[in-house]
């Protein structure tokens, strides 16, 4: 059988870009597109994953500045109230001198409260017994300039 | 090439609206699926990562951001989608390079009513490597631009242009070969 020759047989770039543009293209199935149309979800999709959860963010990030806005007020009417509570109080029936309200008094991680009225907060003892500061003065002798 | 040219529409189809989805099938299904029947060189093959685009557009619809047109995002989950297909068939015994032309692509009755130049540009393209033959497809057959074909194969703009001249020069070194291996059967013939 006579095989005919291709018409070109070293076709120029140009004439094979032109020869590839007219390749007939493979027949789609008919009922591709009916499946395809089959497949498409019902339900509408769900916004991106980041403009779902902003809101939520925002709200979390809101509710967590009110939390610190009310515990900073609240701390300050605290120090307010603890300030009042030192300023000594005389009680003239007694004749003696008193705290008006030492609940919130603090020392070492005790409050005034946890010691008894007559004792008061503990005073201060030099670690080693029998040993006081030494005695210094900042004045200098007048013979270190002799 | 059908192209969907609407950004109102797309905007619907973010919001995942039926109609707008159905439209984008319309649309795109004919290309998307030639462009695979020319990667697999298998129809049903074709037909399945056809439907396996689609499925993923749904799934990743929400987080299209336009810049690339839908023609060309559905070309680029067509294109991963057979590199996926792809690599799974190398790992269960290379079923590709065993069967290079198995599903009947181009039907044979297509390659006796075409005419024989143009079977031997089908030939020489099918035996082009994926490499070489998906810009060809995508720019000469899909009628993609250098811009949309970089979004697809996830290369430069340059470096699509440069493998669309290579393989184009080995198509022609392919067709150029042939020729001359069949004036020599010819001569030997008579």
């Amino acid at each position: 059988m006579h095989k005919p020759k291709p018409t070109d047989p070293n076709p120029s770039v140009g004439a094979l870009e032109a020869r590839l543009r007219a390749l007939p293209q493979p027949a789609v199935p008919q009922d591709l597109e009916r499946r395809l149309l089959a497949s498409i979800p019902a339900t509408p999709k769900a916004r991106p994953r980041l403009r779902r959860i902003a809101p939520v963010v925002g709200l979390a990030a809101a509710a967590c500045l009110v939390v610190v806005v009310v515990y900073s007020v609240a701390w300050h009417g605290r120090e307010k109230n603890q300030v009042a509570d030192l300023k000594p109080v005389h009680d003239n029936s007694q004749g003696k001198t008193s705290h008006a309200g030492n609940s919130g008094y603090f020392v070492w991680g005790r409050t005034v409260a946890d010691f008894p009225d007559s004792l008061g907060p503990p005073g201060f003892a030099w670690p080693l017994a029998g040993t006081s500061p030494p005695a210094s003065s900042c004045a200098s002798r007048a013979i270190s300039f002799d | 090439m059908t192209k969907l040219d609407e950004r109102p529409a797309w905007q619907a189809l973010r919001a995942g609206h039926p109609d707008a989805c159905a439209e984008l099938v319309r649309a795109n299904y004919q290309p998307v699926y030639r462009f695979l029947v020319h990667l697999t060189r298998n129809i049903h093959e074709a037909e399945d990562l056809t439907q396996e685009t689609f499925a993923a557009a749904w799934q990743r619809i929400g987080s299209f951001e336009g810049r690339a047109t839908p023609a060309t995002w559905l070309h680029r989950i067509a294109y991963s989608k057979f590199i996926d297909a792809r690599r799974t068939q190398r790992r269960a015994a290379d079923v590709l390079d065993q069967c290079p032309n198995r599903g009947g692509f181009p039907d044979p009755h297509e390659i006796v009513s075409a005419g024989d130049e143009v079977r031997r540009l089908h030939d020489a393209l099918n035996v082009l490597d994926v490499i070489d033959r998906a810009p060809l497809v995508l720019h000469y057959l899909q009628g993609l631009s250098y811009r949309e074909m970089a979004v697809v194969l996830e290369e430069p703009v340059g470096t699509v242009k440069w493998r669309t001249s290579e393989a184009l020069h080995r198509l022609r070194a392919l067709l150029r070969e042939e020729v001359t291996e069949d004036a020599q059967t010819e001569t030997n013939r008579s």
